[in-house]
């Protein structure tokens, strides 16, 4: 991320405040897609086709990758629904499985950021004239962010 | 926290309701696949960026444009940055559109729909922008081959505005 300016007693219009909105939203939609990622790649791991036997302790090594703690908690929960003797059962999650799953997410990372720099672009442009709203957009297009 | 607490309740319904599906990896995978495609190829394009070189003719004749229309610049930038995206943009288009008509467990389509929100929502006031322009200005606009490719868009904004960066 970009050092980021300070910005004193910036006024936001209505224009900027919707762009604002709108970035919360993206951030959301990357959330709820990542959530969606998570339970797809365990089904594709527990249920699919990668179900191997293999010996225990792996897929705790497995859930210690998973970045947050929502994600974790739907993780396993997950696991636990799709194999019902998951304390009987141990699978073999191979390095594969999870450089598709990261790649995956920053895919989704990728995709909003994309879509930031865009909105961001258009808001500076109709900002022009105003020069502190210029540069706050200007600086979230560079990388600053807004959450 | 009660946020939270919807999310999880969801995705154990999800998980109950997907457990018919268990198995079918095929189009979970493709999606992925032309999702990570279409970021590696952002990515690329990223990298593609050019600073273009204007004439003093092409610089004039944006800067008068650009004072009335603003948004001609993103106009510009995204329909340069979409055709250096193809094919992978066209191909994740084609995927999430066909998926909407097929019978896909819960996890695809809503990994589809977040896909879709996220790539192809579209700002129409660029759009807009371009086609209020006369036709002598578009014509004008068409022909400044600088701008048909991926450009670093605040350095050519400024740039033509005359601006510090």
């Amino acid at each position: 991320m970009n050092k980021c300016p300070t910005i004193v007693d910036i006024r936001f219009d209505e224009e900027s405040l919707n762009g604002i909105e709108r970035i919360k939203e993206l951030h959301e939609l990357e959330k709820y897609g990542r959530i969606w990622l998570t339970i797809g790649n365990l089904f594709n791991i527990f249920g699919g086709n990668s179900l191997r036997s293999t010996p225990a302790g792996h897929i705790n090594e497995a859930f210690k990758l998973i970045p947050t703690d929502t994600l974790k908690t739907t993780a396993k929960t997950a696991s636990k629904g799709v194999a019902s003797e998951s304390n009987q059962t141990a699978y073999s999650i191979t390095q594969a499985n999870w450089e598709y799953y990261f790649q995956s997410y920053v895919s989704l990372s990728n995709l909003k950021r994309k879509k930031i720099e865009e909105l961001a672009y258009n808001q500076a442009l109709k900002h022009q004239s105003r020069p502190k709203e210029y540069m706050f957009w200007k600086s979230i297009y560079m990388g600053c962010k807004y959450e | 926290m009660n946020r939270k607490i919807v999310i999880i309740f969801t995705f154990v319904s999800s998980i109950i309701s997907c457990s018919a599906f268990a198995g079918d990896d095929f189009h979970y995978n493709y999606l992925n696949d032309k999702t990570i495609n279409y970021s590696n190829k952002i990515i690329a394009c990223d990298n593609s960026k050019i600073t273009p070189k204007f004439s003093d003719g092409e610089i004039n004749t944006l800067r008068r444009i650009i004072s009335e229309h603003p948004l001609l610049l993103a106009y510009l930038s995204v329909k340069s940055y979409n055709a250096c995206l193809q094919p992978e943009r066209g191909e994740l288009a084609e995927v999430l559109l066909s998926y909407q008509s097929l019978d896909l467990p819960p996890y695809t389509l809503n990994l589809a729909k977040s896909a879709q929100e996220l790539a192809f929502t579209q700002d129409y006031g660029p759009i807009k922008s371009y086609q209020s322009l006369s036709q002598n200005d578009q014509k004008a606009i068409n022909a400044i081959i600088a701008l048909q490719q991926p450009f670093h868009e605040f350095e050519v904004f400024e740039s033509i505005m005359g601006m510090e960066p």
